[in-house]
């Protein structure tokens, strides 16, 4: 074949000898390594308290059973790349100086989830706001946002990037429920803080890990409003559920059951769905059939709006409550006028309501700090998540930390600084919206018809 | 064609610097080794399938838009089988390699009497409906809400938690299996591939058996993209149907035409170079603030890439610094160039 074909051999051989060498040892001297490097970057690294730092930070907090799994890989040996990071929890915290706080963020700017990129422009615009008021306990905020394009092999990618080389404090939004999933463990293993991941998914905040705090109602709570709602205010008699046959939709249908369950009253039927169907038909026939008086939807806007249209075809007109996910402005064009009286639950005020003055101060931060984006929930959404940071960082004193900025966000008792009505957290609960207003869909726009109501 | 295992010294050199890649950024201050040798890994993942979906469309002229569908296959079984039934995973990697191999050698089925168009819409429904299965086999698979907590990968009892110990085994896996293709390519079976591809007939008529070359093809493609699956599923360890979408396998199809098709290295220099090319974009001061450029880049690349360099970045290499032979270089161009 060639002239040389044993020499490569030879050196592909001693090759193999010398990766594998290395790679068996990578446990330990790689360890060294990396550690050397960014050490100049973080002042006073105590080297001693490196390894059992994370693990009597991580552990007590994981109480419940089937965190088991997670603490003792926080237990182990830190990862070589890793472990200058996990001694700073306590100490020096990364991403603080004494001018400076580096928070981080990632979701899709471009592509066809890139609509909810705006959420992070509206967190950007709203940290610029607080500096030009002079920032937070004389910290300036540096924000980073990095575009995942909402595909996790890139999330992983991005958050590694903030934490090892934005060095951010915490994180605030990250969007996307896969995404979540993706990169929370390595949050939680490093002690990154991160404050209303952007997900219904119950999943990410439950059960409860160190430093992950939801903000937005999530679909369990959701679903047990609705059935709360359902039946004492609506008088609801039977239920059958209409649902999406995926995560979301079985989140919701499991906090629909669980509250039925609790009432002594039989389940829901239920009538599902493939996200790929488009023809409702049968689904509508049978939800008909099942003789019940109230149909919960847990649908995205497309199948949703048609399960409705469906039904109004056949003469069905039972009570309609659904998600918020329907909520989308193409819904009441789909749903022709059945959709009239749908009840949905919605964590924030409308964005349109300028009689509510916290909207009006949205709006006037809009025109000032945001001109080129859209007034609306995605930007409503962000501009929460900013205001929910900002507090947090405040309470979290001058001593910024880690962990002081997860004991003050564990104060949040009924605090009403933010749109969102009320937020409560505490040490073993980080779910934050637990409430939200009903509204009624009326000459096609939702209107509330409560207050702000809190699960029971 | 060339002849030798490594056609150039100098490809030995590249193997070695590879190898030392995460001392040396570890040595360098201020870089985020991590993050570096997460992208490295996640390029060299890719790499991988480029390389079995070279095989398949440059070398056996048989097209395939399904190849995330096969990369699925790949990190669901060897993720399924390392978390629900305990295998050991040096045992689940090679395993979700064969499990890969054989649905591709099914899909090669219909590839017998399809062509062109035909058979990229096969392969393309192919590739859709691999997350539907997922979603269908959800007690097995986690449905929509995917597999989380993968145990990490192993060797012989030694954890792969650090990226830097995970970058040894990918460079390890690719390595022997860039060994591999370069060795089919220029074994008998590629000549054979090469001869289907340019033209049916006259292989059929010099005695090569289109039905058992073109499963070859097919299964080995799938094999690669099967290890890469598995790679890829402990890598992030977290998989869910969202991961494996069809943008992902045009993303492949283009890795390739990028680096050059029926060329092994322009596999991996493609997956490396459009794998790196949105982080870059995404640091360029003022071009970062177009939100979709990179897209735009992207097909421009592409397009530059078809009218310039027709046998891809690679072949754009090879013939810039290697000039040497000019008697020889017409005669291969036309062959190559197919």
């Amino acid at each position: 074949m060639s002239r040389q074909p044993r020499v490569l051999w030879l050196v592909l051989a001693l090759l193999a000898v010398l990766v594998a060498v290395t790679a068996c040892g990578g446990g330990q001297p790689q360890a060294a390594a990396p550690s050397q490097a960014p050490a100049p970057t973080q002042a006073p690294a105590p080297k001693a308290t490196e390894a059992p730092k994370p693990a009597p930070t991580t552990a007590p907090t994981q109480a419940p059973a089937p965190k088991a799994t997670e603490a003792p890989k926080a237990t182990e040996a830190p990862k070589a790349t890793e472990a200058p990071k996990t001694t700073t929890s306590g100490a020096a915290s990364p991403g603080v100086t004494d001018s400076e706080i580096v928070i981080g963020s990632w979701g899709p700017q471009d592509g066809p989830a890139g609509a909810y990129g705006v959420i992070d422009r509206a967190i950007a615009a709203y940290f610029k706001k607080v500096n030009d008021e002079g920032g937070i306990n004389g910290r300036k905020v540096r924000f980073v946002y990095e575009n995942d394009s909402y595909a996790p092999a890139k999330t992983v990618a991005a958050v590694k990037k903030l934490v090892e080389e934005d060095k951010v404090f915490a994180l605030v939004g990250g969007l996307g429920t896969a995404n979540n999933l993706a990169v929370t463990e390595y949050l939680v293993q490093n002690n990154v803080p991160h404050l209303s991941p952007n997900t219904g998914s119950t999943s990410v905040v439950k059960p409860l890990k160190k430093g992950v705090f939801g903000l937005q109602l999530d679909y369990t709570t959701e679903a047990t409003l609705l059935t709360q709602y359902a039946l004492d205010t609506l008088k609801g008699q039977k239920i059958a559920v209409f649902y999406q046959n995926d995560q979301f939709g079985k989140e919701g249908l499991d906090g629909i059951n669980a509250e039925l369950k609790k009432r002594n009253l039989p389940e829901a039927t239920l009538v599902s769905y493939e996200p790929t169907d488009t023809n409702f038909s049968a689904q509508a026939l049978k939800l008909q059939t099942t003789g019940a008086d109230t149909v919960i939807i847990y649908a995205v806007p497309k199948p949703g709006a048609s399960i409705i249209a469906e039904m109004t075809k056949i003469g069905f007109k039972p009570k309609m409550l659904s998600s918020a996910v329907i909520n989308d402005p193409s819904l009441f064009q789909l749903a022709g006028p059945g959709a009239e009286g749908l009840i949905i639950a919605a964590w924030l005020p409308d964005y349109k309501d300028t009689s509510n003055p916290k909207i009006a101060e949205y709006q006037e931060f809009m025109k000032k700090y945001a001109a080129n984006e859209q007034i609306g929930s995605f930007s409503l959404v962000g501009y929460t998540q900013g205001q929910l940071a900002t507090e947090a960082l405040k309470r979290a004193g001058k001593d910024l930390t880690r962990d002081g900025l997860i004991k003050a966000l564990e104060s949040f008792q009924d605090w009403k600084g933010s749109v969102a009505p009320s937020l409560t957290y505490t040490a073993t609960d980080h779910q934050g919206v637990k409430a939200a207003y009903f509204q009624q869909a009326k000459n096609n726009v939702f209107v509330n018809i409560t207050d702000f109501i809190t699960m029971k | 064609m060339r002849q030798s295992l490594f056609p150039h010294p100098k490809s030995l050199l590249l193997v070695l610097a590879a190898a030392l890649l995460p001392p040396l950024l570890g040595v360098i201050p201020g870089i985020p080794v991590g993050y570096v040798l997460y992208l490295v890994c996640l390029a060299l993942i890719y790499a991988i399938v480029a390389l079995g979906l070279n095989l398949l469309i440059g070398y056996a002229g048989q097209f395939s838009l399904g190849h995330a569908g096969f990369l699925a296959i790949g990190a669901y079984a060897s993720a399924v089988l390392t978390q629900r039934f305990g295998w050991p995973f040096l045992l689940a990697l090679p395993m979700a390699g064969l499990l890969t191999a054989a649905v591709g050698f099914l899909l090669g089925l219909p590839a017998l009497r399809l062509s062109g168009p035909y058979l990229a819409l096969v392969t393309l429904g192919f590739g859709l409906s691999i997350p539907q299965l997922v979603l269908w086999r959800g007690e097995l698979t986690g449905g929509a809400g995917g597999l989380r907590d993968l145990p990490p990968a192993s060797v012989l009892g030694l954890e792969l938690r650090s990226e830097s110990a995970y970058y040894y085994l990918v460079f390890l896996v690719i390595v022997a299996l860039t060994l591999f293709a370069r060795n089919v390519v220029q074994s008998h079976t590629g000549r054979a591939f090469i001869a289907i591809r340019d033209s049916e007939i006259a292989a059929q008529a010099m005695g090569v058996n289109l039905t058992r070359y073109k499963t070859t093809a097919f299964a080995l493609s799938a094999f690669y993209a099967g290890v890469a699956g598995s790679l890829y599923a402990h890598l992030i360890r977290f998989i869910s149907p969202e991961s494996f979408t069809v943008i992902l396998s045009v993303e492949f199809l283009t890795m390739i035409v990028v680096g050059g098709l029926g060329s092994v290295s322009g596999s991996i220099v493609g997956a490396l170079f459009l794998t790196a090319l949105p982080e870059v974009f995404a640091r360029l001061p003022v071009l970062k603030d177009f939100k979709n450029l990179f897209i735009v880049v992207f097909g421009a690349v592409l397009i530059l890439t078809i009218l310039f360099f027709p046998r891809g970045l690679a072949g754009a290499w090879s013939t810039r610094t290697r000039p040497i032979p000019p008697p020889a270089e017409p005669a291969a161009r036309p062959q190559e160039a197919v």
